[in-house]
């Protein structure tokens, strides 16, 4: 709701951005890296509420931040759970870890992880279409 | 790239919960087996599944309501009246599918669930305090 069209008192903007800080996952700032790695422009953001939420970019994986590098943890962990799979098949005291694992791989975490930042990825989608672009390689 | 994977992201947010509620409510009766709990229990956390299988349509709602939120917020940002109209319609039709399903197994949460609705009117309303209007 701060992303409402409305003026936000200065107070409040401090209070969302850390509160946006916890509920976006966001642990650190991977805008810069994002940026260099795909050679894209920096770009402003569509208003000071955005910025203030921390949606200080149109781009779709800039705006994502941390949470991004979370679904990209998931074939890693298939990796894991493919690796510990074989290794449950000789030993017995692994089988429990490697239960657990493929439970939460395939797919309890991930719908959780769905569930809970399910409005974070819309947004960042919707921005990223008010401006999007099929020019550039990023 | 970005645009692509966004198209991609966007899709598959569509398509979630709409495909995953419509295979829990062809296998409803499965839901209470223990291999399918341990696997997709996070979707149907929560909900009663005693009474009716049309509960597993909640978490749609769920969803699509902040889906909702999402498009008002970045395609309606220069008309105010009507992001306060979308979120008005929104906490109410929350109200009244809450009220009227009772989609928890935990009376309590059902409570708990219409009172933060009734929270969410209460900042929308003082919303309008914030907005050109006044």
């Amino acid at each position: 709701m701060p992303l409402f069209d409305i003026n936000v008192p200065a107070n409040a903007e401090i209070f969302f951005r850390q509160l946006m800080s916890i509920t976006a996952f966001e642990v650190f700032e991977i805008g810069d890296i994002v940026n260099a790695l795909l050679a894209l422009e920096p770009t402003s953001p569509i208003n000071d509420n955005y910025n203030t939420l921390g949606f200080e970019s149109v781009y779709y994986i800039n705006n994502m931040g941390t949470l991004f590098l979370m679904f990209l943890i998931y074939p890693i962990m298939m990796l894991v759970e493919y690796l510990l799979g074989l290794v449950a098949e000789k030993c017995d005291s692994v089988k429990k870890v490697h239960l657990a694992v493929k439970y939460s791989v395939y797919w309890n975490s991930l719908i959780r992880l769905v569930f809970e930042s399910y409005s974070m990825i819309a947004i960042c989608c919707l921005i990223h279409f008010e401006y999007i672009s099929f020019s550039n390689v990023g | 790239m970005q645009s692509i994977l966004a198209i991609i992201s966007f899709v598959v947010l569509l398509a979630f919960p709409i495909v995953s509620a419509m295979l829990f409510w062809n296998n409803f009766e499965l839901l209470t087996d223990k291999e399918v709990m341990l696997k997709y229990y996070a979707y149907y956390t929560d909900l009663d599944l005693t009474e009716s299988a049309h509960v597993v349509w909640y978490p749609v709602y769920f969803m699509l309501r902040r889906l909702m939120l999402g498009l008002t917020i970045v395609f309606l940002d220069q008309t105010v009246i009507w992001q306060i109209a979308s979120k008005t319609t929104l906490v109410l039709t929350s109200v009244f599918l809450v009220g009227k399903i009772k989609p928890f197994n935990d009376p309590f949460k059902n409570w708990m669930e219409q009172l933060n609705e009734a929270l969410l009117m209460f900042v929308v309303y003082h919303i309008m305090c914030f907005t050109p209007f006044l």
